[in-house]
């Protein structure tokens, strides 16, 4: 216990001991991030190898990727070419997804918005479905032109779509009514589900296949090549978020007294609206969609941690890739020799909890 | 100075203020007063632009609207009538929203003082850990004071005097954090800053205020010192009901009793 003693790790130890007393949750924040990031890194390495090849030398393969000894070109193509992707979109769409809950819940000022509850990912999910079933028609020269990024932009296009929408209908002189945000994300889900069913009624067989996996919501399907159209669309989105920190805490307190402390509300509002659309578009267009992960995730860390954002931002991209991490891991377990798509594994956890948050604000509900 | 010139106000087909001049300065309070729905938040939130108004609002000379969203906060502070939190912050994390607030005057370790001097300002202090959603409505008030101190701390700046604009300051306070609070508001103008209050408390206007703005449906009714706006007749004709007015002598302003609310054609009606 020699490490205890150590003045950083015990001053750290006994502001986490007595912190409500101050009404200041940093330090306690501080160390949540440590704690998440050596979990995040704990859970990546699982994640490689986890899996029906259980006899894979993971560390080998990585070591020899860098030079270092050697491994079997077996397990240098189970680690490289299968789990890496499939861990690596896990973490990224899981951060994601995190983030984009905490963002929405700010700017909506309301801990029930999530992307996926309020029709934003069955909107990017639809400009997705448009891309692969029309994508076809479009000018080759075009085609040419956006590439391989004619799926993830798609998708970012309808879920900025669908959240612009959202909160046009939501909002009225400066307010934004939970109710009609809710009811117009149901309306605007289903519009753009008929929309999508009527595409898939539509499509071939090679784009059935396609569509088929967006309903699930998997990272089953990762690539490189998918982590790459999307994954720096994700991480640009992701890095803007910091910026929106003062102004999410700012306006907790109301449009006006945000404005009153000299936040350029209008801007800010755009630039979460484009971020959201931007991480959860881009989530969508590789992983279909994955539901929960946005609510769950920053109401657990606003409990322990309290909701100041600039902290709240980056715990939330640490525990939302934790969390999509760890539920790939039981979707490749729980069924196994087969998988469940992990959709399905968010939902299952993420149901009740929103139950359960649901029913604690009811109050909040009713206004 | 910050003056208003000409600001109208019209809510659908309502005028809500017609015309509204008025000059408040720095070093002075200066109390915007008058009944229920005379314009008195309205014309608060019009200067600062909450409310989308015609006219021009004045920051020494020069156009509110005109600054940047940041060189307003920190050349003036709001605090509103009341306001909801969305997510349950402690005392200490709001009051600390303020620090971040328009440009920061202070090192770095003074400026993490400050949120608990303001707290100890209001008679808070002890309340940093508590949640804002689990205080009663006056100390939740006096949380927003703490934060909108915080954000002007000093009341002059580089040489320009900085603004608190207060809508209702002391409506939800007992008795002794009036007087606190108001005390506030007054040291603040009397270190050289400036402060106007919409005011519900004419006898506390009296006490504390240098100047007043009476309105009367949408219009300035009087405008001066205490003794010369708050008179018999100023009062039972905006407020329709009579009034006594008289001057204790530890008080030097007028001290106003509520008589009968009969007083004035058309109000009983």
């Amino acid at each position: 216990m020699a490490f205890v003693s150590f003045p950083a790790v015990k001053r750290t130890l006994i502001t986490l001991r007595t912190p409500a007393q101050q009404g200041d949750r940093t330090a306690k924040s501080f160390a949540l991030q440590a704690g998440l990031l050596v979990l995040l890194l704990l859970m990546m390495l699982l994640s490689l190898g986890w899996g029906a090849a259980s006899d894979t030398d993971v560390l080998g393969a990585i070591g020899a990727k860098f030079g270092v000894g050697s491994a079997s070109a077996r397990d240098m193509s189970i680690v490289w070419d299968i789990r890496m992707p499939r861990m690596l979109t896990a973490t990224v769409v899981g951060a994601a997804l995190a983030v984009s809950g905490a963002v929405m819940q700010g700017l909506f000022r309301n801990p029930l918005a999530d992307p996926g509850l309020v029709g934003i990912s069955a909107g990017a999910g639809f400009g997705a479905v448009v891309a692969i079933v029309l994508g076809g028609f479009l000018p080759v020269a075009l085609l040419g032109l956006v590439g391989p990024y004619l799926i993830p932009l798609a998708a970012f296009f309808g879920g900025w779509a669908s959240t612009l929408i959202l909160y046009r209908i939501a909002t009225r002189g400066g307010r934004t009514s939970v109710i009609t945000m809710l009811l117009a994300g149901i309306a605007l889900g289903a519009l753009t589900g008929a929309a999508t069913g009527f595409l898939v009624y539509r499509a071939d067989d090679d784009q059935l296949r396609d569509l088929t996996f967006w309903g699930m919501g998997s990272v089953a399907g990762a690539s490189w090549f998918k982590l790459m159209t999307a994954g720096p669309i994700i991480i640009l989105a992701l890095v803007a978020t910091p910026f929106l920190a003062r102004a999410l805490d700012a306006l907790a307190l109301g449009e006006p007294v945000a404005e009153h402390m000299g936040i350029d509300v209008q801007r800010m509002k755009r630039i979460s609206i484009l971020s959201v659309a931007a991480s959860v578009g881009a989530s969508v267009a590789i992983t279909g969609g994955i539901g929960f992960v946005g609510i769950v995730v920053p109401h657990l860390l606003r409990l322990f941690q309290g909701p100041v954002h600039r902290m709240l931002l980056p715990n939330a991209a640490l525990l939302g890739a934790v969390f999509l991490l760890i539920a790939d891991m039981l979707s490749r377990v729980v069924v196994a020799p087969a998988e469940l798509p992990v959709g399905i594994v968010t939902a299952t956890v993420g149901g009740p909890f929103f139950l359960w948050i649901l029913l604690k604000n009811r109050a909040m509900l009713d206004v | 100075m910050l003056q208003a010139k000409n600001i109208t106000v019209t809510f659908g087909q309502r005028q809500v203020l017609q015309s509204v001049d008025f000059e408040a300065r720095p070093g002075e309070l200066t109390a915007i007063v008058g009944p229920n729905g005379s314009g008195k938040t309205t014309l608060l939130k019009a200067i600062t632009g909450e409310v989308p108004s015609t006219g021009d609002a004045l920051l020494d000379g020069r156009l509110l609207s005109d600054m940047s969203s940041v060189e307003r906060a920190t050349r003036r502070a709001v605090l509103p009538q009341s306001g909801t939190v969305a997510f349950p912050f402690t005392v200490l994390e709001l009051v600390r929203l303020g620090l971040t607030s328009g440009r920061g005057t202070d090192s770095r370790t003074a400026m993490e003082a400050l949120p608990h001097k303001a707290l100890a300002r209001v008679g808070l202090r002890g309340f940093e850990g508590r949640f804002v959603q689990d205080l009663s409505g006056g100390e939740r008030q006096r949380v927003q004071l703490a934060r909108v101190l915080v954000q002007i701390w000093d009341p002059v700046l580089d040489g320009s005097s900085r603004w608190l604009l207060l809508d209702e300051p002391v409506s939800a306070l007992d008795i002794g954090h009036q007087l606190v609070v108001m005390e506030i508001a007054r040291d603040f103008a009397q270190a050289g800053g400036g402060v106007i209050a919409v005011m519900h408390d004419l006898n506390l206007t009296s006490m504390f205020a240098h100047k007043v703005i009476l309105l009367n449906k949408g219009k300035v009714q009087s405008t001066g010192t205490p003794q010369h706006v708050l008179t018999n007749e100023n009062l039972s004709m905006c407020y329709g009901c009579a009034v006594r007015t008289n001057t204790p002598p530890p008080l030097g302003g007028p001290w106003i009793l509520p008589q009968a609310a009969s007083c004035a054609a058309g109000f009983a009606e």
